[in-house]
């Protein structure tokens, strides 16, 4: 009896301690595969034409039945330059589904096939052309919840390439919006080759000019909260592939990332694009006697002495000087020069004329677009006599001199038209155009230190050097 | 007995009557009803306080007992407590006690109800929240044995104190973890059966181990020789945390030789416990071996663990839990291939050695030193991610709540977020996390980075992990300087190291994830090092296991030395102590952050601060029932490293003006111990003055971390505690405890607001506005009442009314500054709103249980131990009540340009509704 207790004592203990350790917690998981297949039991019921056709402007339709699209997103927003906007278009067009969530490209990247339910979905056309579908806010289109979306937009297949159609800039209005284009042989307008995309430490977008050879162009649009804002565009000709959309009127390109843009060939005008800097003396000695051209792939720089404001020159012309020179730039025919005094500016000459108005030398017929400011700066004035500037009035043209201790004289007692400046060493004129602001004011008859710019103007009597005063409030002290 | 002894006696009988009292010897044995001896029974005189234990033959003896009329009080862990009047006329008197036992594993002993849920997504720490654990009730005071069981279901904290002012020491070694403050209950959690042995001295009352701290302090005596010889097996069930329990262990006793040792083991486990998508999954183990070495000296080595798995769950906005159904809303779950899957995992597992030598150096002083080793982790996963959509299933976006046209469109607005909330109430998956989708986004990003080819995880399952180790040394002087003077003196030297880092621990089938800053602010495009997580190491490829995104340790050491005397008289006792202590810090960053190039890598300045403290006290028996006591204490407390440093993941920057707290409390009142009433009621007065502390938090619109540094903090915590505890005859005790308090901020703090993803002052020394706020931390304000029978067959019922009140939820320091009040009206409703502090309803909850022991010997009649089988069932909670906010916080967010308080609402977390503890014990001793 004793035996068979302590027996089921024993048996007892050992069921106890056998029922603690069978248990156990499960801790593995399996992990899902998703097979890269289109999800079965939807197919697409129009397409997007079809329901870009049921859109009005600036009204969102409604619509009720259980329409289903299908498209393959064609941009995603990886890069940041796409925000809450799965852009996706089939053989027929291109549709922007607006949706409430950020990096939606984690589950709809780009060539993913997406179905999309538009039951309970408001579809509209803005002023532009681009179609949205989404839910409705009044006269707009609002985003999609991101709680929901994911009921609307079925996820498909994914690592689909989306073949972008080849454009022309010169045929826009046959483009679909919404959709992906190739545009070939085209580049960044000089003015916006080299630069950044767009404005990073500010957060803000930059618009952007790409044209073709035969100077059609377009916008091209990037966000300032994209990855690539600081990248610097190319200053080749090739091809881009981007988002087709439409804004105010004109055509539109959105970059889907800096992989897309391939410039790296010869420009339209023969340049690579990329302009090397020379000194404006070595410019200038170009010019041997005869008209000529700057060659290909240079830029000059400097800071511009003359004064915009008092209009004492022509308005399409400005006066810059560097380490080396000065030299007057002209632009071309309606354009105005729209740089200020102490500004410094770089100017791309490649293939323009250096001719010589009047035995001032010029470089003529600059497009605006080459001119670009690059900073700030003074230039301060060669301290010379007349008779030092007279010797040396070739080398120091279009430069910033100053004569101390001179007398101002003339048939009249304003600045306007021909004045003499006379100091110990000789006499030279002075000339101010009857457009200057100050054209009407008084000179002063005592002596004074003038500041001013080297000119020339060899009609009726050669050489013709000339003072070019730009304000005597500054100029004449 | 030798010549000498018979000489001797004699003689000891003549020296006590040379005193100016007679005074008499105070013999006797002490027994349980089956006339087995009782080991290590409490022999107390009342009032003097002189005691003995009883030994192994349960005879006792206490000389120089004055004549007169006295008390007696004779109690032990395994039987109820007696308290005898007794006229002592002769010179020796004998007693036979005869002890009732205590029915084992009532249900409050029972169930360690240790929660294991945290306030936040970046709060790591571990242990209780506040207050001590119910593991350790020493259900001998009423008002103790409310506090750990019955009130801990609604998490109330005693006087409102944080856990950092209680102090808890095993076998001589402080058992707390210096860096965070907190007390490591979780080393011990499941090992019930070996704790049993302990001390409990509560708020400033004078210990023996240890000069202790505001709140109280515990010992715990867990060595082989204090252990019940005893074979002991049960089985629980239950639907709390844990569904299973299983525990088994064995004391041997001591042998003649003097080695004793004991065993235990402990399993609990669920699969789901009572919030959905938790588990649990605990083994506990430990282990003791001690030699009497003489009469002198012995020797304990001591080594347990606990190693615990658990599913967390986190407190959430009233909109998800209304959506949802249920007020135990977890957002950390979600279904993969159709199974429960939490990503918020918490792994701990830290074993610890401790080696006791107890000295007595002679018959009135001892020495006990102690030396302990712990090592080991405590992880908490969660999802990590890197340029993808936010996963958590209750972000706020994803909420009905949310208005993206900014109340611009209400009609708009209206039909959105119906059919959110639909799509919401009806779906739970949707609710949930997806990781099926969150798979695929993985699958699908096939590409190439830093010439790796593969699918580079845009999710991934990271490890928060902390590593720690600690040693301790510990070292308590007792002397019986004479008959009326104690003293009690110590040295404790503690260091601990703990490292910080994260790790990959599932990348979620993909081939590689990528130590990037996620949140880096890439706007000043020519600092791209801003990217980078560890500069020396960039742009690198990751695999599971691999560390990532910060790693530093925190160097901290404490070394304090303490002394106390306690004056014990016929009327008054008195007792006076002082410490001082040193505690020094630093960190040591082993990445160089991006961000913070020249402050991350390698050690920080060390902080060092020197601290004192100085207590006393004084007891006034009016007789051995009536007492009268009044203590006070006043102290220093150096900041705690993970308070002192504004963001130690990323760099060393301290908190300005970094400073020791100063803290006095005051504490009073009268204690009644009579037969058949005890009854105390407490008066206590705290004030915190000067502390600091530093919160973390995910800003989406800084889309990085900020942090919350707040110095100056000021608090007085105020209150009462009552208890009365009557037996009223025939087997039913009544019991009734009120802890009534008002903790609040006294003065107005400063925050220093920084952000990790750049170095610039968000805020620097701005005022909060929270004086007169409450401290957040359980009510401030619970009562209990409690009927208990006890029948003479050894059965047991008892049922508990209680009632909580005045929780207050943790305030958002941002919301009361200059800057969240700008251009709000003083005193209009929108004001008032900003400005208050959320109370919660008054809550009432009801509690049962019972318990049964069946001593198998009287059946059979031949089993050669004493066998016992025991039942316990314990009810929380009867009445079902759901709604029983157990705490709950105001979200680090506040939207400034609305100024509406509920776009980011406060989240709270609920008690459990009805939940049981089943226990079935086989006990053989």
């Amino acid at each position: 009896m004793r035996i068979l207790k302590n027996k089921i004592n024993y048996l007892l203990m050992l069921f106890v301690i056998a029922a603690g350790f069978s248990s156990c917690v499960k801790d593995e998981f399996d992990a899902p595969v998703t097979a890269n297949v289109d999800p079965a039991g939807i197919a697409a019921t129009h397409t997007i034409a079809q329901v870009q056709s049921m859109a009005v402007a600036n009204v969102p339709t409604p619509i009720t039945t259980d329409i289903v699209i299908s498209g393959v997103i064609i941009a995603d927003d990886e890069s940041g330059s796409i925000y809450k906007e799965i852009i996706i278009s089939d053989s027929t067009g291109g549709i922007s589904i607006q949706v409430d969530v950020s990096n939606f490209n984690t589950n709809y990247p780009m060539g993913r096939r997406v179905f999309v339910k538009c039951k309970g979905l408001y579809v509209m056309k803005d002023a532009d052309g681009n179609y949205e579908i989404g839910f409705q806010n009044g006269a707009d289109i609002a985003r999609i919840p991101q709680t929901l979306y994911e009921q609307y937009v079925i996820k498909g297949m994914w690592g689909l390439t989306v073949t972008p159609t080849v454009i022309s800039l010169g045929a826009l209005n046959s483009v679909k919006t919404n959709t992906l284009v190739q545009i070939n042989n085209c580049e960044f307008i000089q003015a916006n080759a080299g630069v950044t995309y767009a404005d990073a430490p500010n957060l803000r977008f930059k618009n952007l000019t790409i044209k073709d050879c035969a100077n059609n162009d377009i916008i091209l649009y990037t966000s300032g909260y994209a990855k690539f804002a600081s990248d610097t565009t190319p200053t080749g000709n090739g091809t881009i592939i981007a988002v087709y959309k439409r804004y105010s009127g004109d055509g539109e390109l959105i970059l889907r990332n800096t992989s897309d843009v391939r410039m790296d060939s010869t420009r339209c005008n023969g340049n690579t694009g990329n302009a090397v800097l020379m000194p404006i003396d070595s410019l200038r000695m170009l010019h041997t006697g005869t008209t000529t051209f700057a060659p290909a792939d240079k830029k000059i720089k400097g800071i511009v002495i003359s004064d915009i404001s008092t209009a004492h020159i022509n308005s399409r012309n400005v006066v810059i000087q560097d380490g080396t020179a000065g030299i007057l730039v002209r632009f071309e025919f309606g354009a105005s020069n729209i740089f200020f005094l102490g500004d410094e500016i770089e100017v791309i000459v490649s293939g323009l004329e250096l001719s010589e108005f009047n035995g001032l030398l010029q470089v003529n017929n600059v497009p605006l677009a080459n001119a670009v400011k690059v900073g700030t700066g003074t230039i301060t004035p060669r301290v010379a006599t007349v008779a030092q500037i007279l010797s040396n009035a070739e080398a120091w043209e279009s430069t910033l001199v100053q004569i101390q201790n001179a007398t101002i004289s003339g048939s009249g007692s304003t600045y306007s038209g021909s004045r003499t400046v006379t100091d110990v060493s000789g006499s030279m004129v002075m000339f101010t155009s009857s457009s200057a602001t100050f054209s009407a004011q008084t000179y002063p008859v005592t002596p004074v230190t003038i500041t001013s710019i080297v000119s020339q103007y060899n009609i009726p009597t050669p050489p013709g050097y000339q003072l070019s005063l730009r304000n005597p409030a500054l100029d004449v002290q | 007995m030798s010549a000498i002894r018979k000489l001797i006696l004699p003689l000891l009988f003549i020296i006590p009557c040379l005193s100016m009292a007679q005074t008499a010897t105070l013999k006797g044995v002490v027994h349980d009803e089956a006339g087995i001896p009782v080991e290590n029974a409490k022999i107390e005189i009342r009032p003097s306080g002189v005691f003995t234990t009883s030994d192994s033959s349960g005879s006792f003896s206490i000389f120089n007992v004055p004549y007169g009329k006295t008390e007696v009080n004779i109690s032990g862990e395994a039987f109820n407590a007696q308290l005898i009047s007794i006229d002592i006329t002769q010179p020796e008197v004998n007693l036979d006690i005869q002890t009732t036992d205590r029915l084992f594993e009532s249900a409050k002993a029972a169930s360690d109800n240790i929660p294991v849920i945290t306030l936040s997504d970046d709060d790591l720490r571990e242990g209780s929240a506040g207050g001590v654990s119910s593991v350790l009730s020493a259900s001998r005071d009423a008002f103790t044995s409310a506090t750990s069981f019955v009130f801990s279901a609604a998490r109330f904290r005693i006087r409102g104190y944080e856990d950092e002012n209680f102090l808890t020491l095993m076998n001589g070694i402080p058992m707390n973890d210096i860096v965070s403050g907190r007390n490591l209950y979780s080393s011990f959690s499941g090992l019930n059966d070996v704790v049993r042995s302990r001390e409990y001295s509560q708020g400033l009352a004078p210990a023996t181990y240890s000069y202790g701290s505001i709140g109280g302090v515990y010992h715990i005596d867990s060595r082989a020789s204090r252990q019940r010889k005893q074979f002991q097996t049960s089985y629980a069930h239950s639907n709390r945390s844990y569904d299973n329990r299983f525990m088994i262990t064995y004391g041997s006793g001591i042998s003649n030789s003097g080695w004793s040792y004991a065993l235990s083991y402990s399993r609990r486990w669920a699969d789901e416990g009572f919030v959905k998508g938790t588990f649990y999954d605990g083994h506990s183990y430990f282990a003791s071996v001690e030699k009497i070495i003489n009469s002198k000296h012995s020797l304990a080595l001591t080594a347990f663990g606990a190693s615990t798995k658990n599913g967390r769950s986190a407190p959430a906005v009233l909109e998800i839990l209304d959506l949802a159904g249920t007020n135990y809303y977890n957002p950390y779950w979600g279904y993969q291939n159709g199974k429960k899957r939490n990503a918020n995992v918490g792994h701990g597992h830290q074993p610890i050695a401790i080696l006791t030598h107890d000295w007595k150096v002679s018959d009135r002083s001892s020495l006990l030193t102690a030396a302990s080793f712990q090592t080991g982790s405590y992880k908490v996963s969660g999802l990590d991610w890197y340029n993808a959509e936010d996963p958590r299933p209750d972000y706020y976006r994803r909420l009905p709540s949310y208005d993206p046209f900014f109340g611009e469109n209400p009609e708009a607005y209206a039909a959105l977020s119906a059919e959110v909330a639909a799509a919401l109430r009806s779906n739970e998956a949707l609710r949930q996390i997806q990781w099926d989708k969150l798979y695929e986004a993985n699958q699908i990003n096939d590409t190439t980075f830093n010439g790796t080819s593969g699918k580079w995880a845009k999710y991934v399952v990271a490890d928060r992990v902390t590593d720690n180790r600690r040693i301790n040394f510990n070292s308590t002087y007792s002397s019986i300087i004479n008959d009326n003077l104690q003293f009690n003196g110590g040295l404790t030297v503690q260091n601990e190291v703990s490292e910080y880092y994260k790790e990959v621990k599932d990348l979620m089938g993909a081939d590689f994830f990528t130590d990037l800053n996620q949140f880096a602010d890439l706007s000043n495009s020519a600092n791209k090092d801003v990217l980078q997580n560890n500069l020396d190491n960039p742009n690198r490829i990751l695999k599971e296991g691999d560390r990532y995104s910060y790693n530093y340790a925190a160097h901290v050491n404490h070394a304090a030395v303490w002394g106390q005397g306690v004056w014990k008289y016929n009327r008054m006792d008195y007792f006076a102590g002082v410490q001082l202590s040193n505690t020094s810090f630093y960190r040591s960053g082993k990445y160089r952050n991006g961000v913070f190039p020249n402050n991350s890598l390698g050690d920080s300045d060390t902080e060092s601060f020197f601290n004192y403290s100085l207590k006393g006290g004084a007891t006034y028996k009016h007789n051995g029932r009536n007492y009268f006591f009044a203590n006070a204490a006043y102290l220093t407390r150096a900041p705690l490293f993970e308070n002192a440093f504004v963001s130690p993941r990323t760099r060393d920057f301290i908190a300005n003006d970094l400073k020791s707290e100063s803290i006095y409390s005051v504490e009073g009142g009268y204690l009644l111990r009579a037969p058949r009433v005890k009854a105390k009621a407490v008066a206590y007065y705290t004030r915190f003055n000067d502390g600091t502390e530093t919160k973390s938090f995910y800003h989406g619109d800084f889309r990085t971390f900020v942090n919350y540094t707040i110095t100056q903090i000021d608090k007085r915590h105020a209150g009462f505690e009552l208890a009365a505890e009557v037996n009223a005859g025939k087997g039913i005790t009544l019991s009734a405890v009120a802890a009534i308090g008002e903790h609040i901020y006294s003065d107005r703090p400063l925050a220093t607001i920084t952000q990790d993803n750049k170095d610039t002052l968000l805020a620097s020394n701005e005022i909060v506005f929270a004086k007169n706020l409450h401290v957040a931390g359980g009510p401030q304000s619970a009562y209990t009442f409690g009927i208990n029978y006890r029948s003479k067959k050894f059965w047991f019922v008892n049922v508990n009314f209680n009632y909580f009140n005045n929780l207050y939820i943790d305030f958002n320091p941002s919301r009361r500054t200059y800057n969240a009040l700008d251009l709000v009206e003083a005193g209009t409703a929108k004001w008032n709103e900003i400005l208050s502090q959320e109370r919660t309803d008054g809550q009432f909850t009801m509690d049962a249980s019972a318990g049964w022991s069946w001593r198998l010997n009287n059946k059979f009649r031949d089993l050669k131990k004493q066998t016992f089988i025991v039942f316990n069932l314990g009810v929380s909670n009867l009445l079902n009540n759901e709604d029983m906010i157990t705490s709950g916080f105001e979200q680090l967010r506040f939207d400034a340009d609305t100024k509406d308080v509920n776009r980011f609402a406060p989240k709270y977390y609920y008690g459990y509704g009805t939940t049981f503890f089943a226990s079935i014990t086989f006990r053989m001793n």
